[in-house]
């Protein structure tokens, strides 16, 4: 699901870097200031109806956890019930109805607005982060009703598909129903009252699941590393002599992508060599994560409502590929299939065999509906990820608890790790049958305080964030082994590495030697204390070495995102420009410098 | 409806081998969706190295001449057919060997090129080229094409990838018979040398091919591939496999008269009549992973001895002697391994001219279709021939079977009156190799 809370930042961050200047002024000239005002007297609100609260209270807590995070629960799979998501979704909605729904002088086209992550822009996204648990109700009347009355009647309709596109939640799951809805909001918006008694009084802090960060290796994960070297999918792909985007017929990855623009200077933190390459740019458009091909000829975008594929081997003016589809790029490490999630056909994870994007190369508008013989549903969820596997045997797809990341947009500082006690990562098998790849029964793994799993190339490993507490503790490195259970497929993920480094989503090379990810600046911490608030940086791990290098120095506004790999071994990022309102894809040979023998 | 005519059925009932047939074919498909993933990247270079240079399949250069025999005659055809299987299967000796002992040999099949060979000798070739040859697609002459494949043998010991101690681990994994049978891996589709020189040589008409519509006359009287450099040479031949994993029970379908017209009524062949558990003797398997195991279910061949090409299917039986499987020669036993565990069937022509062998009376089209490979509804009424008429068209089994007005008769019907890719799906929608060859050509050529 893409409900992230916005809550954790709420817990981390001063109040007003969650929410957008332009709302905060909406809500003081409403009269709501004190909604907004401070964190504390939300906070003092809340533990006042606690403190009142009666049996009923604690039985509709309880009601609500179930509805939220027990078993078959409404959130679950994607995200864990810890009370301090379950707040932050709680307190989100609270600012949201506040300032958007109990304001009396604003017009129905005013409250749509205010709905909107930059409230003053009626161009603007919508955001689960924002809305919170409102999120949940996208789809019932009081949204319906509310769009019918701010649009004209050929548009409202259409207008409020599009809002329920982008925050309604779940994604792909069970929706709840109305009547549940407004029962768990009734109770949200009254603070929530007898929650942690409800969970027993238990939150993360407190609940076992929130580590402090020692860095750590085995031998496993060296032995693996090895092997890597020559039968992973970088040497595969190598030894199939594939074409890389840039390289021609250069020997080595260095002499790759030197006619594209170079901006090293430009975006390179003190002391680091590397060689900064600009490979496109467009008006900013994109959200949630980037994602390309193993070769690096292809980027996909997700928009939110609709998605885009740019083949970089195609001129800068060329069409860009439109794929129906709202977000979640992912690119095959085998070179030879790509997916997106939240197909326009039935909001499922499609994959595609990548040759069909040649196939459509030549049409004046290129377009994919996902619908083609070449495509296939392989899931329905969001932050998918999968591998390929190097045997001919199996591979796993991946998806489960995970921390919403529009980067730029609705998140601007560090993400929290609230991956409770019950957090869980679901493992497909994908197993050759001999006519294809079949899935096989899911395998839901307990992982507790452990969430945003992405698996290695191979998916032989999986990097995941881990709660340490307040924070982030870091990055666990875990093994992935199928093993046989009572005739079906269990997973074995036992601890290969501990790597701590705060940041988003990380992504394993092709040689899985390096790790990357996109760090949120905190000041607090003693490493970025002279960065600007409100940027992001590139971030690259090298799990032999342990050495870890911040490759960028992105000016206040400026993020850089969601970094990743091609084959050979160069590193893709995108920078989200608030300021100017352009993104553009970069990439750095740093990995192929630090990765040389 | 499709069911066994009269004819058939009463041949079946008498014992006739040529009866046992009311089926063939290669057909058209599997069970619904895409595979991605590597399923055609298993192949690796030190097993390259290990196995040396593909073995050349044996044409017989007399089939031509035999067709109108063959086409007549179902007895004819399988004798032929028979022949070819075993032709296809015979094992060869490999170039390593561990210490002074023999060469360990392997069907001649495993040796063939997959996707995995195929690619770095189009690397190879294209980079030799010219800048100004490369920028106008110059062809390839056969004497370049003929080094490529004696550097493909060797070429994993140039590449940073490989290690002593890598290629001595694969030959002790090949050590024993399912270890050594996992040479080449999994793949699905493996090709002849003379099919692959021919795809090379082919390479500017596969990347600039335009699809003529199915009405266009042949380019000439001898060559009806537009997409190609005329059609294959006759000692071209490609397999396309099923290995299913060990670790379950086998499926096993009764292809017996009454059991088949039920099948071929419902147009799916089904999960199965019941399940075995063959071991390694009499099933063809292969060590894929320490912990996986897999079985060939199932074997489609096809060659170009024919102008139409020779269209032939086996599969594991766990009545092997029974239908299918009756008219096996003993030539095929006395090779080893557990070859006299499969079925065959085989069609050379879009209509059966002996009618005995039709599937229904009123409908003349050809059939024969693979229990393991055509799955999916629809998918046991085809041909191998309907379907492949349509290789290298952008059509995919899915679009043939979807569309009953434009492929009549599950698509066994000749609709087509040239063949783009000479009737393989190599280059597109298959193994996809137009693509790839496009993707080097232009990452080598683009300013």
């Amino acid at each position: 699901m893409r409900l992230s809370p916005m809550a954790s930042v709420v817990s981390l961050v001063p109040f007003v870097v969650a929410v957008p200047p332009a709302l905060a002024l909406v809500m003081a000239s409403s009269g709501l200031g004190c909604v907004g005002s401070s964190i504390s007297q939300e906070d003092d609100r809340a533990a006042a109806l606690e403190q009142g609260a009666t049996a009923d209270d604690l039985a509709l807590a309880k009601q609500a956890l179930a509805q939220l995070g027990g078993e078959g629960g409404t959130c679950r799979g994607c995200h864990t019930a810890t009370p301090e998501n379950i707040r932050a979704w709680g307190k989100a909605m609270q600012v949201v109805d506040a300032a958007c729904f109990a304001t009396t002088t604003l017009s129905p086209k005013q409250r749509v607005d205010c709905l909107r992550i930059t409230p003053s822009d009626s161009a603007s996204d919508f955001s689960p982060r924002k809305l919170g648990f409102y999120a949940a109700g996208a789809s019932f009347a009081q949204t319906r009703d509310l769009f019918k009355a701010a649009f004209p009647a050929a548009q409202w309709n259409a207008r409020w598909t599009d809002f329920q596109n982008q925050v309604g939640m779940p994604q792909g799951g069970t929706p709840m129903d109305e009547a549940a809805f407004t029962k768990v909001k009734g109770w949200m918006l009254r603070g929530m009252p007898q929650l942690d008694q409800a969970i027993g009084g238990r939150s993360t802090a407190d609940g076992g699941t929130a580590d402090s960060c020692v860095e750590s290796t085995t031998p496993e994960l060296a032995a693996h590393l090895t092997a890597m070297r020559t039968q992973g999918w970088a040497a595969r792909l190598n030894d199939q002599s594939t074409p890389m985007f840039g390289c021609g017929a250069a020997a080595s990855p260095l002499a790759c992508l030197t006619a594209q623009t170079d901006i090293t200077a430009q975006v390179t933190a003190a002391g680091v060599v590397q060689t900064v390459r600009k490979l496109h740019e467009q008006p900013l458009a994109s959200h949630y994560w980037v994602r390309s091909s193993a070769d690096g000829r292809y980027v996909g975008f997700g928009l939110n409502t609709a998605s885009i594929i740019k083949d970089l081997t195609k001129p800068a003016t060329a069409p860009l590929i439109k794929v129906a589809a709202k977000y979640d790029p992912f690119f095959l490490p085998s070179n030879d299939g790509f997916a997106f999630a939240g197909a326009a056909s039935d909001n499922t994870i499609r994959l595609c065999r990548q040759s069909l994007l040649g196939d459509i190369a030549g049409q004046t508008a290129p377009a994919v509906s996902l619908l083609e013989p070449k495509c296939s549903v392989v899931g329905r969820a969001v932050y998918q990820s999968i591998g390929s596997a190097l045997d001919g045997a199996r591979y796993f797809v991946t998806f489960g608890d995970h921390e919403n990341d529009d980067g730029g947009h609705d998140v601007k500082a560090p993400l929290p790790a609230n991956f409770g006690a019950g957090a869980r990562t679901t493992f497909i098998p994908m197993v050759n049958d001999g006519a294809a790849y079949r899935a096989e029964t899911p395998v839901q793994q307990s992982m507790p305080g452990e969430g945003d799993v992405v698996l290695s190339p191979s998916t032989k490993l999986l990097v995941d964030r881990f709660s340490g507490g307040a924070k982030q503790g870091g990055y666990r490195v875990r093994a992935v082994r199928a093993v046989a259970a009572n005739g079906a497929t269990a997973v074995e993920t036992p601890l290969r590495a501990q790597v701590c480094l705060k940041g988003a989503k990380a992504t394993f090379s092709f040689d899985e030697r390096f790790l990357a990810t996109h760090q949120y600046v905190d000041r607090s911490e003693s490493d970025q204390a002279a960065l600007p608030q409100g940027s992001s940086n590139i971030v690259v791990a090298d799990l032999v070495t342990g050495k870890k290098v911040r490759l960028t120095k992105m000016n206040a506004g400026q993020y850089a995102l969601y970094p990743h790999f091609r084959a050979d071994g160069w590193l893709y990022f995108l920078v989200r420009d608030m300021n100017t309102r352009v993104e553009y894809v970069a990439a750095t040979d740093v990995a192929v410098r630090l990765g040389a023998p | 409806m499709t069911r066994l005519n009269g004819e058939t059925a009463r041949a079946l009932a008498g014992g006739i081998v040529a009866a046992a047939l009311a089926a063939h074919g290669f057909g058209c498909g599997t069970r619904g969706g895409e595979s991605f993933g590597a399923l055609e990247q298993d192949a690796q270079p030190i097993d390259r190295l290990l196995m040396g240079k593909a073995s050349a399949y044996p044409a017989d250069s007399s089939l031509r001449a035999r067709l109108p025999q063959l086409d007549a005659s179902i007895a004819e055809r399988r004798k032929m057919a028979w022949a070819v299987v075993e032709k296809v299967v015979a094992p060869v000796p490999l170039a390593a060997r561990a210490g002074s002992g023999p060469h360990p040999r392997l069907p001649r099949f495993q040796t063939w090129y997959s996707r995995d060979d195929v690619l770095p000798m189009f690397d190879q070739l294209f980079r030799a080229l010219r800048a100004s040859q490369q920028q106008t697609r110059a062809r390839f002459d056969d004497a370049e094409i003929t080094r490529a494949f004696a550097w493909n043998a060797t070429m994993a010991r140039s590449l940073t990838s490989f290690t002593e101690t890598r290629r001595t681990d694969r030959l002790h994994e090949i050590g024993n018979p399912a270890g050594l049978h996992s040479l080449g891996k999994d793949a699905r589709t493996l090709m002849s040398p003379a099919f692959v020189g021919h795809l090379l040589r082919s390479y500017p008409e596969i990347i600039a091919c335009t699809i003529p519509g199915k009405d266009a006359a042949p380019t000439s009287d001898v060559n009806f591939a537009p997409c190609l450099d005329g059609e294959f040479p006759a000692d071209a031949a490609a397999v396309k496999m099923r290995w299913m994993p060990a670790s379950e029970p086998l499926p096993t379908y009764d292809t017996s008269q009454g059991a088949l017209s039920k099948k071929l009524e419902a147009g799916d062949f089904g999960p199965g009549d019941g399940l075995a558990t063959p071991d390694e003797s009499a099933i063809y398997t292969m060590q894929l992973t320490p912990e996986t195991s897999m079985r060939l279910a199932a074997l489609h061949i096809m060659t170009k001895e024919l102008r139409d090409w020779a269209w032939i299917t086996i599969w594991w039986s766990n009545e092997p002697e029974t239908d299918f499987g009756r008219d096996r020669p003993a030539s095929l036993r006395a090779l080893g391994g557990p070859w006299d565990h499969y079925k065959m069937c085989v069609v050379t022509a879009f209509d059966e001219k002996d009618r005995s062998a039709r599937v229904d009376s009123a409908d003349p089209a050809s059939w024969c279709s693979n229990p393991y490979l055509e799955q999916g509804a629809g998918a046991a009424k085809t041909s191998c021939i309907g379907c492949h008429q349509h290789g290298g068209t952008g059509e995919s089994t899915a679009s043939v079977l979807a569309d009953g007005a434009r492929f009549p008769a599950h698509g066994r019907e000749k609709v087509r009156a040239n063949f783009p890719g000479d009737y393989t799906f190599t280059t597109s929608t298959g193994l996809d190799l137009a693509s790839d060859f496009r993707a080097k050509v232009e990452a080598l050529t683009s300013p």
